[in-house]
């Protein structure tokens, strides 16, 4: 029997109701590999050392435990979605929701693609090939084939449903849990700042009417056509602050959610520590040889995430070569010198 | 290591009391326990030390991810025992905290305290289930909830409940541990006629059948920065505590080998 002083001021069958759903045990956080478009080797945010401990607390239970992330926003900055889709519209998908399987629109081949020799970026030889028969370019492609060939070899086919689209490089194994090893390939130049390294040599100064920068989308897609041949990225998309695509090769609407909350994180703590830039390497395995390499960077569009799918994760320097990279692709070039 | 959060909606219903004896008798029982202040107010270290102003704490482990646990950690005469005081929450309380980031900082924190072989690591927090006691929560094994054994208390109830299953929805593995009816005065009809309420008003397996006295004893062990068993007066409320370890111990704490009740 209950107190008057209290009865009448709530409801007693609800409150009992809630109290015992309080009681039930969790559910399980293990999703089935059909609910888990991961499959079930995803890892989660390795470099995250704090999900260990809450699954050593929850061991102790013999429970799993969960790990909920959520996105958020950020400042307000110029469209980059907007901006691009302006420039090129076909090379643009405005929201994720409505991505269908396959990608609507696919990379086409660059309308005006810049000369060879300063689209190409090249990647610094290792000590170890400083081989004086080979030509300079020709021990940067030497390097870069070493690195990529493990990653394009071919793989066996998985017998698990993966819902997210698959390249033909790398298929997804999910009984596999190895910890996929760094890439070499430790630093790789930006096509970008070749350019910007030969612009000394002129004697005359740049004029600012003779100076035509490229299209955004333009400078994207050569970013995309340097990332698949310098970084052995098998796809990869583009967002910005509110999660709307400016490139996207993934079709996944789950993995860019996890890539921008891992983005929006990590930007928030190293501005914390003094450095937003670089960031190092965020990765999360979506598979035995296929990892989400996560690049968020701040331009004066705000915060832009890059994700990539690439066979192992990107050493830091890899990752701060495509950071910059990206940055110079996204630089405001109205102006020499930008 | 388990951490147990413990919180309420309401103020003043005796969390940071609740919060420094259990740790102490954990502490007692042989188990490593580390006591976190995560209420602003700091009322832990003002409870037991008069550094506290002084002391770095939870809230600048959270504002500078180069805090790690280590140095923040402040030891306490019994060797067990140790605390994290609150520390300086001014820019917390100014800016508020980095959704995803302050929970990403606890669990980091968290990681290292296991890190460092505590057994038990007990929260306080502070009054209401947002802002960093939703991080907490978030990263906690186990929920206690003390409960004030008067009207408006029981009347809270329904908030209450109602908070810690929006908390669920975001961490579905904690364990709603019960509630703890505190500030129990035997004197005064309408305290008995409330806790009797709240007995009858959810299950029974969620009320611990311990419960903390309105005692003049938690005013003075306060005066004195001290636990209230560590008193000379205090023994029995050493023993209300050490049976509240006991009821918790049975509902989550794996047997501990160490201890003589569990060798029966």
């Amino acid at each position: 029997m209950q107190s008057e002083s209290v009865n009448q001021w709530l409801d007693a069958d609800q409150v009992r109701a809630l109290a015992e759903s309080l009681l039930a045990p969790g559910p399980s956080l293990n999703p089935s590999p059909n609910e888990s478009i991961y499959g079930e080797s995803f890892e989660g945010f390795t470099v995250v050392a704090a999900e260990q401990s809450s699954s050593k607390a929850l061991q102790s239970f013999s429970k799993a435990n969960p790990g909920a992330v959520s996105a958020r926003g950020i400042s307000e900055k110029p469209e980059l979605a907007e901006r691009a889709s302006v420039e090129n519209p076909a090379a643009v998908r405005k929201t994720v929701p409505s991505l269908p399987k396959e990608p609507e629109i696919k990379l086409e081949p660059i309308e005006q693609p810049r000369p060879r020799p300063q689209g190409a970026p090249t990647p610094v030889a290792p000590q170890s090939l400083n081989s004086p028969r080979l030509g300079e370019k020709e021990k940067q492609r030497h390097i870069v084939a070493s690195a990529q060939a493990p990653a394009r070899e071919p793989q066996p086919a998985s017998s698990q449903p993966i819902k997210m689209k698959q390249t033909p490089q790398g298929e997804v194994h999910p009984n596999r849990s190895q910890r996929p090893e760094p890439q070499r390939a430790a630093v790789v130049r930006s096509p970008f700042k070749r350019i910007a390294q030969k612009q000394p040599d002129r004697k005359e100064p740049v004029q600012r009417e003779t100076f035509r920068p490229l299209p955004l989308s333009t400078r994207l897609q050569a970013f995309g056509v340097w990332l698949k041949e310098q970084i052995s990225t098998q796809s990869y998309f583009i967002c910005d602050r509110h999660g709307e695509i400016v490139v996207d090769e993934v079709g996944s609407e789950k993995l860019i959610k996890v890539a921008r909350t891992l983005a929006h994180a990590s930007s928030s703590a190293g501005r914390q520590v003094g450095d937003d830039q670089d960031l190092g390497s965020l990765h999360v395995k979506i598979g035995p040889d296929r990892v989400m390499e996560v690049v968020p960077r701040h331009s004066h569009f705000g915060l832009v995430v890059l994700g990539l799918i690439v066979p192992r994760p990107l050493s830091r320097e890899a990752a701060g070569s495509v950071s910059r990279a990206l940055a110079t692709a996204l630089a405001d070039q109205s102006s020499p010198g930008q | 290591m388990i951490t147990l959060a413990i919180t309420s909606q309401k103020g003043g219903v005796g969390k940071t009391t609740l919060a420094i004896n259990l740790a102490h008798a954990f502490a007692r029982s042989g188990r490593r326990t580390l006591l976190v202040d995560s209420d602003p107010q700091g009322s832990v270290g003002l409870s037991l030390t008069r550094q506290s102003r002084h002391l770095s704490g939870f809230y600048d482990m959270l504002g500078n991810p180069s805090v790690s646990a280590e140095n923040i950690i402040v030891p306490t005469r019994l060797p067990t025992l140790s605390l994290v005081a609150s520390g300086r929450s001014s820019a917390y309380e100014l800016g508020g905290g980095s959704m995803g980031v302050t929970l990403h900082r606890v669990r980091c924190f968290l990681s290292e305290v296991a890190a460092l072989n505590y057994d038990v690591c007990i929260i306080d927090t502070a009054a209401g289930l947002f802002g960093a006691t939703a991080d907490v929560l978030s990263a906690s094994t186990g929920v206690i909830v003390p409960q004030q054994a008067e009207p408006l208390g029981v009347r809270s109830v329904p908030k209450m409940l109602e908070a810690l299953a929006r908390m669920r929805v975001v961490n579905p593995q904690l364990q709603v541990l019960g509630v703890v009816l505190t500030m129990v005065n035997k004197k005064l009809p309408e305290s008995l006629e409330s806790a009797e309420a709240l007995r009858n008003l959810l299950p029974p397996e969620m009320v611990m059948q311990t419960v903390i006295p309105r005692d003049d004893l938690f005013v003075k062990a306060s005066a004195r920065g001290l636990p209230v068993g560590v008193m000379e007066e205090g023994a029995e409320a050493l023993a209300i505590f050490e049976g509240l370890r006991t009821e918790l111990e049975r509902r989550i704490v794996p047997p501990n080998p160490q201890s003589a009740e569990y060798a029966k």
